[in-house]
C-alpha cells in the first residue's frame, strides 16, 4: 500500500528503527471507524493521537516506523503524510500583522531611525545595505554581530529582504539601524550595559529603541534599567518595544526592562494566533497588566549572519529562530511606520494605536496583553491626540480586561 | 526609601569578600564621586547621565559603604540580561 503513503514519509520509515515514533497525519473516511481500527493500538499505546481535525476528515498521530504500513492496508485510510515542522517566513509574519497594506499607503520607514540593542548585526548582509547608519559596542569588538541573534531582530524590524528578492522583507524596509552592541557571544549581557546602550541610542536621536533582551527575575518597573526605559519614552518621546521573555506559561515571568511601566511590552503569537507557550505572562509583581500586545514569534525565518551560532539555517543568507525576541521587532518596525505615517505622535499614542488595532485572540489578558498586533488597524487608530487628552495608564480597558479574567475564573 | 533592598543588604554583608557587580544611582551627576568611589576599592565600569549613576565592581564590603554615603540615592545588583 506504498501508494498511500507520501514519498518522504517513505524515505522516513526506511531510515527510522522500526520502534521510532514517526508523527503523521492520516486522512481517512469517517473518524469514528478509522478510530475503531486504530483501536487496539490505542490501548496498547502504540499510537497516540496528537489532533483530530473537524474540518477535514483527518487525524494527527505518532505511530511506530513498523505500524505505517500496516496502518496504510487499512481500507478506512486514505492517504498517509509525514507531520513536517513548519515555519513563519517573513513573507507570512509581515503579511498576518497587514504591513504590505500600510506600505501601500508609501510607508516603509523611510526617515524613521530604529535603534537595535543586541548582539550586533552582520554589516555585509544585503538585506542591510547602505542603512546600517552608525554601529557601536558595549561590550566587545565593534557591533559586528558574532551571536546571530541581533541580525536576526534587525531583519524582521527593517531587513530589505534584498537577499530572498524581496520575499524575506521586515516590517520597516526603508528605516535607518542605529547598532548598539550589548550582549556578547553568548547572548548574555548586564543591565549596565544595555543601559550604556539605550544613553547612546538617545545621543543619536532615534526614534525607536528595540531591546530583545531581559531579566529572568520578575520586577515590578523600580530597577534601574526599567526606570531609565520609563524616562527615555515619557521625558524624550522615543518609542521603546521590549520583549516580554521566554519563561512562561507560568504567571508573572516578566523580568527588567518588560515590566517597564511605558515601553511596549511584546510577548509571542504562534502560526495559528495563540499565544506561545514560552512566552512570558504577567502581570509584573505590583500587579499591572503585561504583556502590552502579542505580536509573531515562532519559527520566525530572517536574515542570518554569516558567522551565526543561533537559529536554524534555512538558506545562506536566512534563519530560522522562535522567542519573544522575534516579535518584539515586529512591533518596533509597525512603530517606525506609523512614526512615518505621524511624525508628531508620542510614544504612549503609538502604544495606544497598536492596543487598540490588536485582534483579540481570546486569551488571557496576561498572556496576550491586548491582542496580536495588526499594523493596518494600529494606522486606521493613529490620529493625533487632542492637546487637552488626559495621560492614559499603559494598558486600557480595565473593565473589559477585568470581565475577562472574571469570566475565566467564575 | 531605602537605599538598598534588606535582600541585597543581606547578601553583600553575608560574603563581604566577594565581588559583586551594582547599579548606583546618585544624585545628580556622578562625576564629583568618582574619586570616593575609586577610594572605596570599586571599579567604575560605566558612568550615566540620563538616570544619574555608575555601574560598578568591586568588593560587598566596599559596596556596603557606598551607603553611608549622602550623595548615594540606591544600590542595585547589576543582574544579567539575556537575548530572549
Amino acid at each position: 500500500m506504498a501508494y498511500k503513503i507520501s514519498p518522504d514519509l517513505q524515505m522516513h520509515m526506511r531510515s527510522a528503527a522500526s520502534a521510532q515514533p514517526l508523527r503523521i497525519i492520516v486522512r481517512h473516511r469517517e473518524a469514528p471507524t478509522f478510530i475503531a481500527t486504530a483501536a487496539n493500538a490505542l490501548r496498547t499505546g502504540e499510537i497516540n493521537i496528537r489532533h483530530q481535525y473537524r474540518l477535514v476528515s483527518a487525524t494527527a498521530m505518532e505511530v511506530p516506523a513498523s505500524h505505517i504500513e500496516v496502518l496504510s492496508e487499512d481500507e478506512n485510510v486514505e492517504y498517509v503524510w509525514s507531520d513536517l515542522p513548519v515555519h513563519t517566513c517573513l513573507d507570512v509574519s509581515v503579511p498576518r500583522i497587514r504591513a504590505p497594506q500600510v506600505w501601500n499607503l508609501g510607508l516603509r520607514g523611510e526617515g524613521i531611525r530604529i535603534a537595535i540593542l543586541d548582539t550586533g548585526i552582520d554589516p555585509q548582509h544585503p538585506d542591510f545595505a547602505g542603512r546600517i547608519a552608525a554601529m557601536t559596542s558595549f561590550v566587545n569588538g565593534d557591533g559586528s554581530d558574532d551571536n546571530g541573534h541581533g541580525t536576526h531582530v534587525a531583519g524582521i524590524a527593517a531587513g530589505s529582504g534584498a537577499a530572498s528578492g524581496g520575499r524575506f522583507r521586515g516590517v520597516a524596509p526603508a528605516a535607518s539601524l542605529y547598532i548598539a552592541k550589548v550582549l556578547d557571544a553568548n547572548g548574555n549581557g548586564m543591565m549596565s550595559d544595555v543601559i550604556a546602550g539605550i544613553e547612546w541610542a538617545v545621543t543619536q536621536d532615534v526614534h525607536v529603541i528595540n531591546l530583545s533582551m531581559g531579566s529572568d527575575t520578575p520586577g515590578d518597573g523600580t530597577d534601574a534599567l526599567s526606570t531609565l526605559c520609563d524616562q527615555v519614552v515619557r521625558q524624550l518621546g522615543i518609542v521603546i518595544c521590549v520583549a516580554a521573555g521566554n519563561n512562561g506559561p507560568s504567571r508573572s515571568t516578566i523580568g527588567a526592562p518588560g515590566v517597564a511601566r511605558w515601553v511596549i511590552t511584546v510577548g509571542a503569537a504562534d502560526d495559528m494566533d495563540h499565544v506561545a507557550q514560552f512566552s512570558s505572562r504577567g502581570p509584573t509583581l505590583d500587579g499591572r497588566i503585561k504583556p502590552d500586545i502579542v505580536f509573531p514569534g515562532t519559527n520566525i525565518v530572517s536574515a542570518r549572519a554569516s558567522n551565526a551560532r543561533v537559529g536554524r539555517p534555512m538558506q545562506q543568507n536566512y534563519a530560522e529562530m522562535s522567542g519573544t525576541s522575534m516579535a518584539t521587532p515586529h512591533a518596533s518596525g509597525a512603530a517606525a511606520l506609523l512614526l512615518q505615517a505621524h511624525p508628531d505622535l508620542k510614544p504612549q499614542d503609538i502604544k495606544r494605536a497598536l492596543l487598540r488595532g490588536a485582534l483579540d485572540l481570546n486569551e488571557m489578558p496576561t498572556a496576550q496583553g491586548s491582542g496580536r498586533g495588526d499594523l493596518l488597524a494600529a494606522y486606521q487608530h493613529a490620529v493625533l491626540p487632542s492637546p487637552a487628552q488626559p495621560e492614559e495608564e499603559p494598558t486600557l480597558d480595565w473593565w473589559g480586561r477585568l470581565r475577562r479574567v472574571l469570566g475565566d475564573i467564575v | 526609601m531605602e537605599k538598598i533592598t534588606l535582600a541585597l543588604r543581606e547578601k553583600l554583608g553575608a560574603a563581604p569578600e566577594n565581588v559583586v557587580a551594582l547599579i548606583v544611582r546618585t544624585n545628580g551627576d556622578p562625576a564629583p564621586y568618582l574619586p570616593r568611589i575609586a577610594e572605596l576599592g570599586l571599579t567604575v565600569r560605566h558612568q550615566f547621565r540620563l538616570l544619574p549613576g555608575v555601574s560598578v565592581r568591586g568588593h560587598a564590603r566596599a559596596a556596603l559603604s557606598l551607603l553611608d554615603e549622602a550623595w548615594v540615592l540606591s544600590v542595585e545588583e547589576d543582574q544579567p540580561v539575556t537575548a530572549m
